[in-house]
């Protein structure tokens, strides 16, 4: 068996009929599986110029290659669907244990068209596909419709379950899809869509086995990476409130060079994402005050608050999603808060910390989890949310929206109080919150009075918790990936820690090199983005976890990984040629549906326009108008319109395997 | 019950080696009883949940756990031995 089992199932919520469906080889040897089969489904099957919410659009649960093979770090799962957020290609990733269960049910992916008239989950397992009325758990929040249908379907063995909060259910444009009671696929809007099909949840009870075709071979991969992360300890001594000096000697030296993976597996082993915590608002990585403030504002009085310490004192055990040997999540005791409403929540991680944070003035950490739980619970994306809510305040604070437009809350910087009414509002979609449940730019076209200029996102995706002006490569991405105002594409700092120039032999060796380089707009550092994203496309269709991936891959071994399971055996570079493949397959679906990829370029002040006036990113404003077109020239695409040109497509034999007509250039 | 105990006695079930463990819960996926739990935080400084054995009379000795573990730090031993153990 090489890893896939080639086979997807399609789901017709319109008809309630279930359709197997063979998957040749070729796709799986051109694409993977995960993201490349997804994009390879949906850009077929999904007619142009579907509407995101009706009955054309697919929705995708897709595994990854190596998901269940002994590998380790790649339990990963991707929702896929036209995204009802920007219009165009839609994928979200996310951990739990849901990629192996959908193997183990005898598919690689399971799509979902159609729209059912009542609401329903699927139920799979050995016997075959069920379509179960879920009308007892329509309204219920999302952690408790997981218990319910995991109490409902347990027999010999207990399921895996992916559900939707009330959020999704509501339509709302920036619902994602909940698993492991509170992990997310939250971006794209893929909840929205799943709501939009009226499909409650998916229940997995699947028994088959996976193998690889070398599993001796790749044991002993997963044993010389083992030893590594087991010896891979942060300091016992070195406490979280040293990190903020860590921020700020990082952000000193003014060459940057190759970086050692294992120092993230240290640090994620103990804090996860927290990390970022603090280091991110001296080292200008975390947006403050919706964009617009520095450190200078958000100073140490309130950032000593978020040390990731104090989340870590919650942990009443570490979070490992299945296959993970770094654990970066956890699970936090909140039944000391808000008249312990909730016993736990999964740690919140950085994103939702800087974005209920620092980017809304606050430095109540023990609201923060309360926070979490109510979106986890709600169905609804912090990083979204939280960038409305953002934005909500601004508008607030300059009189764009009076206190009788907030139902009466007094949104001001910090009043965290009220934020929480806010949420709960934004969940409920009850007056304000209906106006801000579909994200910024809905909201700023509704509001208008020049609100715009408060909505930060890339065409309709809220921007994550990450600066571009500390990072260009990011900028990049955020603007002219088929999936914009995302961070986990690329970045400098993943190309640093990635070893690929090692392996790979298009890229020049990577030396020390000035960090203002970096900033200046150059073939060679677009190249560097694309040789980043086209590893993370193999990241994804493998099924493999970011955080593996900034290990390196002197350490994740993915090639190696791929060769072994599949019994391929192909070089780097032929991998590398899969992951562009990928990423132009998702940039055709853009390109097919008529998505206007300049509408991607993110808000002016993420750019710098204006300048922050204190702080690590004072004075900096990217010069990304350049910076773009030289990124779609090293994928070979239009370098105005970023649409992929035909000798592109033809090169990487992408025209061979498109079953439906094609559009590009 | 008595009928059951006689029968596990002839029956190996799984014991954990925690210092090759990783916690990666690939055993717990792949249990066709669901018979594995995630819940030993005892085992190093981070509380880690690790893998244990949740019920032995739920095991049916099938070794899948051990033989898909990715750093065999799964042996399949009689009741006896697990108890010991």
């Amino acid at each position: 068996m090489k890893g896939y089992i080639g086979k997807v199932l399609l789901v017709d919520l319109s008809t309630g009929q279930f359709d197997p469906q063979e998957i040749d080889d070729t796709v799986y040897e051109q694409l993977l599986s995960g993201v490349g089969l997804g994009a390879y489904y949906l850009y077929n099957h999904i007619p142009a110029g579907a509407d995101p919410m009706g009955p054309e659009n697919i929705l995708g649960f897709t595994s990854g290659l190596l998901t269940g093979t002994g590998s380790f770090m790649t339990g990963r799962w991707m929702a896929v669907c036209k995204s009802p957020l920007t219009g165009g290609w839609g994928d979200s990733n996310c951990g739990g244990n849901l990629a192996l269960a959908i193997k183990q049910c005898g598919y690689d992916a399971i799509f979902f068209k159609g729209i059912s008239e009542k609401p329903v989950y699927l139920y799979l397992d050995k016997n075959g596909p069920q379509l179960k009325d879920a009308g007892h758990l329509w309204g219920m929040d999302a952690i408790e419709s997981e218990l319910k249908l995991i109490e409902e379907n347990s027999g010999k063995k207990i399921p895996s379950v992916a559900v939707i909060g009330p959020g999704g259910e509501k339509r709302s444009l920036i619902a994602g899809i909940s698993n492991d009671l509170g992990r997310y696929a939250a971006r794209s809007g893929v909840g929205a869509v799943m709501g939009s099909k009226r499909l409650k949840g998916v229940v997995l009870a699947g028994t088959k086995g996976i193998r690889g075709e070398q599993p001796d071979e790749i044991k002993k991969i997963s044993q010389a990476y083992a030893k590594k992360i087991r010896k891979a300890n942060w300091p016992k001594m070195i406490k979280g409130g040293f990190i903020p000096i860590m921020g700020k000697l990082m952000a000193l030296p003014k060459k940057v060079g190759p970086m050692d993976g294992m120092l993230s597996a240290m640090l994620f082993k103990k804090y996860g994402s927290i990390v970022n915590n603090t280091m991110g608002v001296v080292n200008g990585d975390s947006p403050l005050k919706n964009w617009s403030g520095s450190v200078k504002d958000y100073h140490k009085k309130y950032y000593k608050k978020v040390n990731p310490e104090l989340s870590i004192g919650r942990e009443s055990q570490k979070y490992h999603c299945s296959s993970c040997i770094i654990g970066c999540g956890g699970i936090c005791d909140i039944s000391d808060i808000k008249n312990g409403e909730f016993k736990h929540t999964h740690k919140p991680e950085y994103e939702t910390v800087c974005m209920f944070g620092g980017n809304i003035m606050n430095s109540d950490y023990d609201a923060i989890h309360y926070i979490n739980e109510l979106l986890n619970r709600g169905g609804l994306d912090s990083i979204s949310v939280g960038s409305v809510v953002a934005f909500a305040i601004e508008c607030y604070e300059t009189g764009t929206l009076t206190r009788d437009e907030t139902d009466g809350l007094e949104l001001t910087w910090g009043n965290v109080d009220a934020v929480i009414e806010l949420v709960k509002k934004i969940i409920a979609r009850e007056g304000i919150g209906d106006l801000l449940a579909d994200g910024v730019r809905v909201a700023a076209q509704k509001i208008g009075k020049g609100s715009e200029k408060f909505a930060v996102h890339a065409g309709g995706q809220e921007l994550p918790a990450h600066d571009p002006k500390v990072d260009p490569m990011l900028g990049v991405v955020y603007c002219a990936d088929p999936t914009p105002g995302r961070h986990t594409t690329s970045g400098g700092m993943y190309y640093r820690s990635s070893s690929l120039w090692e392996y790979v032999s298009w890229l020049p060796k990577f030396k020390k090199e000035l960090k203002s380089d970096e900033f200046i707009p150059s073939d060679g550092e677009a190249l560097k983005n694309k040789a980043m994203t086209a590893y993370k496309m193999l990241v994804d269709g493998s099924g493999a976890c970011y955080y593996g991936m900034l290990t390196g891959e002197q350490n994740l071994q993915l090639f190696q990984y791929l060769n072994k399971v599949t019994g391929w055996d192909k070089s780097p570079d032929e991998y590398m040629d899969i992951g562009i493949r990928i990423q132009n397959m998702r940039q055709m679906f853009n390109a097919k549906h008529q998505v206007d990829m300049t509408k991607f370029r993110m808000s002016e002040r993420a750019i710098g326009n204006p300048p922050i006036k204190n702080g690590p990113v004072k004075g900096l404003t990217l010069k990304i108008d350049e910076m773009i077109p030289l990124y779609y020239k090293a994928w070979g695409w239009d370098t105005t319109s970023g649409r992929p040109k035909n000798a592109t497509v033809e090169e990487l034999g992408l025209n061979t395997i498109l079953t439906d007509s094609y559009f590009y250039e | 019950m008595s009928k059951m105990m006689s029968k596990n006695k002839l029956k190996k079930h799984p014991v954990f080696n925690y210092d090759l463990c990783m916690a990666c819960k690939e055993c717990l996926a792949v249990c066709p009883l669901s018979c594995l739990v995630a819940d030993k935080t005892d085992v190093d400084s981070y509380r880690k949940a690790y893998p244990r054995l949740g019920s032995y009379n739920e095991c049916n000795g099938c070794s899948i756990c051990a033989k898909d573990c990715p750093v065999n730090a799964i042996t399949m031993v009689l009741p006896q031995t697990v108890k010991a153990a």
